[in-house]
């Protein structure tokens, strides 16, 4: 009993301090979120196993994590809002090469994160060539570009 | 939904009421969290400024002068190792042995790691168990250390007792 409740509230209190932290954290955009994540996996196995590391134990954590996610997604399913409340919606942070500050502020997400991924992802290399850029759900930022912009539309 | 879609040419479900409350929410997470850490530094959670404690045992009536201080953590954690320091002084010390009484209740929550030093006996009674050191082994001030882990969360009195004095802690476990 005690090992899925242990499980259950670890899974709570991760939803909760992720979303509170923000997309952008776990896009892991530095080197040092990769590092963060890391360790928080770290931390968190110790408070998911206890002292109890046998086999039977850690097959009743992982399905306890599956089942609430399982259990989660259906939930979410039925409730739209929700959806929109746990997994937060995607933001426009550039429109037509125009930096949108506050949003960037509130998003915490600079102009070099916007940049490094248009460098990466979609080989530009100038703000005006976006048209828009997208911090999407997961933390990620989608670029469109202005010619592929421009293509669509009439 | 909001009404108007501002990027016509972007499919995108971005709703700015729900985006402005989610930034409310982000702001009160992080001043919940700062405050958690800070209460985390002060101790309330255990092993901080808060938490240490000293109490010393009230002397009663009955003639005895004997005392006992204990310094503990107000706020424990299940499974983490935590200490209860006694110190007894006073004349029973230098008359035959001594014993010190542990309610049994303790052991009820508690797993015991270590006594230092050791007791040359432990007698089991009905309420209490004491822990008795042969004559002449504990000295004034001497210091008898409990190292332990609790084992179930809670708030707990413990009562530990030497000749007729005794001290009283209360004692949160958390889960």
């Amino acid at each position: 009993m005690e090992s899925v409740l242990r499980a259950a509230a670890v899974y709570a209190f991760l939803l909760v301090v992720f979303r509170i932290a923000g997309k952008h954290t776990l896009a892991q955009i530095t080197t040092f979120d990769f590092v963060l994540i890391l360790v928080i996996g770290e931390s968190t196995q110790q408070a998911l196993l206890g002292n109890d590391t046998s086999m039977i134990n850690s097959w009743i954590v992982i399905a306890t994590l599956v089942a609430m996610e399982q259990a989660l997604t259906l939930i979410k399913g039925r409730l739209p809002g929700l959806d929109d409340a746990l997994e937060s919606l995607p933001i426009v942070i550039v429109e037509r090469g125009r930096p949108l500050e506050r949003r960037m502020r509130k998003e915490q997400v600079t102009l070099s994160d916007i940049l490094a991924s248009a460098r990466t992802n979609h080989g530009i290399g100038r703000l005006d060539q976006i048209e828009y850029a997208v911090l999407e759900r997961g933390g990620g930022i989608s670029i469109i570009s202005r010619e592929s912009g421009e293509k669509r539309r009439p | 939904m909001s009404d108007t879609n501002p990027y016509p040419d972007l499919d995108l479900e971005e709703d700015s009421i729900l985006q402005r409350r989610e930034w409310r929410w982000q702001r009160a997470g992080w001043v919940v969290l700062f405050v958690i850490v800070g209460l985390a530094l002060a101790g309330v959670f255990g092993d901080g400024p808060l938490s240490s404690a000293h109490v010393v045992s009230r002397t009663q009536g009955n003639a005895s002068s004997a005392v006992v201080t204990a310094d503990y953590e107000r706020f424990t954690r299940v499974g983490s190792a935590t200490r209860i320091a006694i110190r007894l002084e006073g004349a029973p010390l230098e008359t035959g042995d001594v014993s010190l009484e542990v309610e049994r209740r303790f052991y009820d929550h508690a797993r015991i790691e270590r006594i230092t030093p050791e007791p040359d006996r432990v007698a089991l009674g009905a309420k209490t168990v004491k822990l008795v050191y042969a004559s002449g082994r504990l000295r004034a001030g001497s210091g008898i250390v409990l190292d332990y882990e609790p084992t179930a969360a809670g708030l707990r009195t413990l009562r530990f007792g030497f000749a007729g004095s005794s001290v009283e802690m209360r004692q949160l476990a958390y889960f």
